[in-house]
């Protein structure tokens, strides 16, 4: 055991290198961060279109004399501001709407952060004017504070299972862009012959094991260097409190999304690396990798069927499922808060991931290296089960 | 199973789909030798040293590399060098070599101190990527890997093949030096004069099958002495030629008969015929192995 952990760490270290020293390393890396920047450049620019839009209303629940105060003195800033300044509605505020209150020297905006951040000055614009208005002839009011409140709604289970789809999809999408370099690595082994010379130094399972630490390493570095762009891009970008928390907590949730993401790695790239043992080219490893990327897409199409309702059957087919497993987990960690169904969960990944493992590396063993016609797929089969 | 021998092998055999590739082979090479498995293409070789090396398994048969089962518990006191050559052609020889010899259970920063060294002594650069470097220098780069473990056993596919003149002979030079520091070498071949050179026994192999097994003063006495003979005249003398003589521009050429060739020359001399050139000569190793494939029924 210590022997094949060893063998794999040296082939590991020379593909981890090789990989992530590579151009084709710096496009994969680019390739997942395109669409975010091109989001956020639309954002940008739309922000930009939104300047002459009116923003959302803000409830207004002031006293009737105040309230008429106010709404003069938004009409009068109205005409030379237009749509800087925001719409007033006198009613009672919706859930998640920002309401102004208080009287006019006792002003009170409650609202979400992002909303207390965007409407504090024109508020405050607004009130003073309002002020200044009803002096007149007298003494210049002198400015009051605009006392704020950020109201948070709890988030609903709706909520949280839009965190659980974007987990899913988050996990179905890494997985699947990395199984396309798990089979051209193999192949481009295989290509430069170094194969017999691995197989003769380090057993089978280390190799395999090998390729597999590598690309996950590979991997990991590229969800660094991701998660490190999308965490500015929600600090810039996103309001605080807008991303509903998981019924687990994040630090849990976090946590299971990394190790589910291994899992899921792992399980998925063993199929792949099968299916690249038995390729002879690049075109040839394209071909047979293509039913396993339409299966990939259909196990996380049923995985995420029910990823709001976790406790339906067909949610816990998936979570039972190594393959779908880790993605029903994530949906469920979103929405329920018990740890130990986890535990299970990931216990029985990677049991399965030991016998696919195992079961992998017999393939390619004997497949990889075999001289004479092509096999025969029984016999295949028959030598995968051999011993 | 003796210690002194570096590889046995008893009665290994391996199917592929119904065709049999190696049929009961045995072998017995001795530590400390060099050891040649001769045999035409497709004859069995390198299937037989994969299996010994335990890239892939026999169907039947024993086999024990430098005394152990299995072969990959000695995997890291072995070398190898297959016949199909393969490198990271991104990589630069003193990387490439170090990771041989990683992969063999040599720390890899020893590694790298032992492969500028070796590539040092060969002048070959260590710091350029392998794509950039001739057949021959890259064939040797996966030599110096192959031994930069210092391995005890040495097992070479093919190792001359692709390589000019010049590089064949500092590969024999390489193969001696490696004797002669103690590692048992075996290597396959289909160039008998490389196994002429350096072999102290060889396995002549042929359709799966071993043919022959000795040192090769002892393949060549298998076989008879080849005798040429040209005369001035020709005549009735000819009668008492072998029936497998055969002339060419006046020169015959036949095996040396079981019963000398004394009763021949009798003929020659009473006939007049005078002779021009008489050579009685055993046979080369290439001539003894050309014989004992065609006794298999194989074109060498």
């Amino acid at each position: 055991m210590m022997r094949t952990l060893r063998s794999a760490l040296v082939i590991a270290r020379r593909d981890y290198i090789a990989t992530v020293w590579s151009k084709t390393f710096l496009i994969f890396l680019i390739g997942p961060l395109l669409p975010l920047i091109f989001g956020a450049v639309a954002s940008m620019l739309a922000d930009g279109g939104d300047q002459g839009k009116r923003r959302d209303a803000v409830a207004l629940t002031m006293p009737a004399d105040d309230a008429a105060a106010v709404m003069n003195a938004r009409a009068k800033l109205d005409d030379r501001l237009g749509d800087q300044i925001p719409l007033l509605e006198r009613h009672a505020p919706a859930p998640g709407q920002a309401a102004l209150g208080g009287t006019l020297d006792r002003p009170r905006l409650d609202g979400p952060p992002q909303a207390l951040h965007d409407l504090g000055g024109p508020i405050g614009l607004i009130l003073d004017t309002a002020r200044a208005d009803r002096a007149l002839g007298g003494t210049p009011p002198a400015p009051v504070d605009l006392n704020t409140a950020a109201i948070q709604p709890p988030p609903d289970d709706h909520d949280r299972s839009d965190v659980g789809k974007v987990a899913q999809f988050i996990l179905f999408f890494l997985t699947f862009l990395i199984a396309s370099m798990l089979v051209s690595n193999l192949v481009e082994e295989k290509a430069n012959k170094i194969i017999e010379l691995l197989a003769s130094a380090v057993p089978i399972d280390a190799i395999f094991l090998g390729k597999l630490i590598a690309m996950l390493g590979a991997t990991l570095t590229g969800v660094v260097v991701w998660a490190s762009c999308a965490a500015i891009g929600i600090e810039a970008f996103v309001p605080a409190g807008a991303i509903p928390t998981p019924a687990i907590g994040w630090p849990i949730f976090l946590g299971l999304g990394l190790v589910y993401f291994v899992m899921l790695f792992l399980l998925w790239g063993v199929l792949y690396l099968g299916v690249g043992a038995q390729a002879g080219s690049a075109r040839e490893a394209q071909t047979l990798a293509m039913p396993l990327s339409l299966g990939q897409a259909l196990v996380f199409t049923f995985a995420s069927a029910q990823a709001s309702h976790p406790d339906r059957p067909i949610a816990l087919i998936a979570a039972i499922i190594p393959w779908s497993s880790p993605f029903a987990m994530m949906a469920r960690a979103a929405i329920l808060p018990a740890l130990w169904p986890h535990l299970a969960a990931l216990a029985l990944q990677f049991v399965t991931l030991l016998i696919a493992i195992k079961l992998g590396a017999r393939l390619f063993r004997t497949n990889i290296l075999k001289t004479g016609r092509p096999a025969r797929q029984p016999n295949r089969f028959a030598r995968l089960f051999r011993r | 199973m003796s210690e002194a021998l570096a590889v046995e092998a008893h009665g290994i055999t391996k199917h592929f789909d119904g065709a049999t590739a190696v049929d009961g082979v045995d072998l017995a090479v001795p530590s400390g030798s060099i050891y040649g498995i001769l045999g035409p293409n497709g004859a069995g070789k390198t299937t037989t040293l994969r299996m010994l090396l335990g890239i892939i398994d026999p169907d039947s048969g024993e086999r024990r590399l430098l005394g152990a089962a299995s072969p990959l518990e000695v995997a890291d006191r072995v070398g190898y060098l297959p016949e199909e050559r393969g490198l990271y052609s991104g990589m630069n020889p003193r990387d490439a070599i170090a990771f041989m010899g990683a992969l063999r259970g040599l720390p890899l920063k020893e590694g790298k101190a032992r492969a500028t060294k070796l590539l040092a002594e060969h002048d070959l650069p260590a710091d350029r990527p392998i794509r950039t470097l001739s057949k021959g220098m890259a064939q040797l780069v996966q030599l110096l890997g192959t031994i930069v473990h210092k391995p005890g056993l040495i097992v070479l596919d093919e190792p001359f093949s692709g390589l000019d003149a010049i590089n064949q002979e500092r590969l024999e030079a390489l193969i001696r030096d490696q004797a002669k520091s103690g590692a048992t070498i075996l290597f396959s071949t289909h160039v008998i004069a490389h196994a002429e050179r350096l072999c102290e026994r060889i396995a002549v192999i042929a359709r799966g099958k071993i043919r022959f097994e000795g040192t090769p003063e002892e393949a060549r006495t298998r076989f008879p002495s080849r005798v040429r003979l040209a005369t001035r005249h020709a005549g009735d003398w000819e009668k008492a030629l072998p029936a497998d003589a055969k002339c060419e521009s006046g020169l015959w050429r036949f095996r040396l008969p079981e019963d000398g060739i004394e009763p021949l020359l009798k003929a020659v001399i009473e006939a007049d015929a005078g002779i021009e050139t008489l050579a009685i000569e055993p046979p080369s190793l290439h001539e003894a192995f050309v014989a004992i494939v065609g006794d298999a029924g194989e074109r060498p």
